[in-house]
């Protein structure tokens, strides 16, 4: 009787540790960080995260201001305040209660008004500036319809108001005016300028998507 | 108003209500959540809009100053609930020093809830040390005095190269300024009486200064003035009829702000100290200048 033949070499066994697995590794390679997980990073006072988020949100908070404020200079200082507001209120930012677009957006619009309002107090006030103003919102909000997915988004929802909606929108929020002044402005009762706003709102929160 | 408040949501989170108009719906907003709800999806709703823009990029400059503005930039302290803020605002807690003039930025009929915390201080230790200087520089500044001298005195009021070079001035500190120490800069670049000069100081360096009289407003800055010895700091005094200390400089490039009375033919000096202050000043002043 012969040993049976043993195919089996004796240290396989051995030989089996499971290469390259390390659970540490299973970190997925970073990703690109939110705006709101660089926001809340910022609000800890990490300068680099900070860094980050400007680098995402200046180009679109920048083109933002300049639309409510149209001077380049000012606009710029604008748009600093607006971060150094963002850096030092980072802080109060609630996740639960909003975007961090929305809350960056809210800052740099309301800056951007108020530097309106208080510059251009007299300046801006007679309708024809403002049927101006409103025509070249007009186009120029077609011209970028064409060139970003986001941008064909809001045009596709600006193009489901009324024109009288879609006017007295345009006007407060790409142009700076109260709904007072945009009553003025289209020669309308206060009250249709607030109802045109709220109703134009509604419509397009519903097809923008957010959530109410 | 006739108006029915609820219908102002729309114009609100376009900021296109007046100030009263504002402040009348936030109101409503801290008390009605169905209103509280609409506007807060009206305001993510404008964001949206702004995503029609075509994005521009500023000039990389504007972020150059941002950063180094925001590196002596305190932050808020956190919106606390009301039980975490009950321990904090007893003793220790200092009034803040940073400008906070747009306090609830975001509209925040929104975000305040009533129990929002009045700020009280809970500052995290790494960013402690910064407010507490600043605070300190603030208080001992409330009742001040003010003057330097020595080298150049320059006296303008208005003339256009004057006026270029405290620009400059201006410029040079912009980076590291506060909000505050711009709108001080600003109060006084508008002043008639604006004036501004260099007090250089024994051992290197100088003390760049603008004030004026008439708008009770001084900005010191240190500039080039060596490291202070190890455990003391440079400390500012302003004598008039008596000695008063009008801040602490710790490091190179700090800027002290001053409001209060100017009184003529008093004098600015500065001492180094032990890193907390003195009451009074215990060594030679390195710098010392007279109020034009």
């Amino acid at each position: 009787m012969s040993p049976p033949p043993t195919g089996v070499a004796p240290g396989r066994g051995s030989a089996g540790d499971p290469e390259g697995f390390d659970p540490a590794v299973a970190a997925e390679a970073e990703a690109p960080a939110s705006l709101a997980a660089l926001l809340h990073r910022a609000s800890l006072g990490d300068e680099g995260a900070f860094s980050r988020l400007y680098d995402e949100a200046a180009p679109l908070l920048f083109a933002l201001i300049r639309r409510v404020v149209r001077d380049v200079a000012l606009s710029e200082e604008v748009l600093q305040e607006v971060f150094v507001e963002i850096w030092t209120h980072a802080t109060r930012f609630d996740a639960r209660r909003g975007s961090a677009h929305g809350w960056m957006c809210t800052i740099a619009h309301r800056r951007a008004v108020d530097t309106v309002r208080a510059s251009e107090a007299t300046r801006r006030r007679d309708s024809a500036e403002g049927e101006r103003i409103l025509a070249e919102q007009v186009v120029d909000a077609a011209e970028e319809g064409v060139r970003r997915v986001e941008s064909q988004r809001v045009q596709t929802a600006l193009r489901s108001l009324t024109a009288h909606q879609a006017e007295a929108i345009r006007l407060a929020y790409f142009g700076g005016y109260s709904h007072r002044e945009v009553a003025a402005l289209l020669d309308i009762p206060v009250g249709t300028a607030k109802t045109r706003i709220r109703d134009g709102m509604i419509v397009l929160r519903d097809r923008l998507g957010v959530a109410s | 108003m006739n108006e029915r408040q609820h219908d102002m949501t729309g114009a609100w989170a376009l900021d296109a209500l007046g100030e009263e108009e504002r402040a009348r719906l936030e109101e409503l907003i801290a008390q009605d959540p169905t209103t509280a709800a609409e506007a807060r999806a009206f305001q993510e709703t404008a964001g949206q809009l702004a995503r029609g823009l075509d994005p521009v990029p500023p000039r990389p400059a504007i972020k150059d100053e941002l950063m180094a503005r925001i590196a002596q930039t305190r932050q808020l302290s956190p919106a606390l609930s009301e039980e975490d803020a009950a321990g904090a605002d007893a003793p220790g807690a200092e009034p803040t020093a940073a400008t906070d003039s747009a306090a609830d930025p975001v509209g925040t009929g929104v975000d305040t809830s009533p129990e929002a915390a009045p700020d009280a201080e809970v500052v995290p230790l790494d960013r402690y040390r910064t407010a507490r200087r600043r605070t300190r520089w603030l208080a001992a500044a409330a009742a001040l005095l003010m003057v330097t001298t020595i080298a150049g005195i320059g006296l303008w009021s208005g003339e256009r190269a004057a006026e270029e070079e405290a620009r400059a001035t201006i410029a040079a500190m912009e980076a590291e300024r506060a909000s505050q120490e711009e709108a001080m800069a600003s109060t006084i670049m508008a002043a008639k009486d604006a004036t501004q000069m260099t007090i250089p100081a024994h051992g290197g360096g100088s003390l760049d200064l603008m004030y004026s009289r008439d708008e009770k407003a001084m900005l010191v800055k240190a500039s080039g003035l060596p490291e202070p010895p190890e455990g003391s700091a440079y400390q500012l005094w302003v004598m008039g009829e008596s000695m008063e200390s009008v801040g602490m400089i710790s490091e190179d490039e700090e800027m002290v702000m001053a409001h209060g009375e100017l009184p003529e033919s008093s004098m600015l000096e500065l001492t180094i100290e032990p890193a907390e202050g003195s009451d009074q000043p215990t060594s030679e002043a390195i710098a010392k200048g007279m109020l034009t």
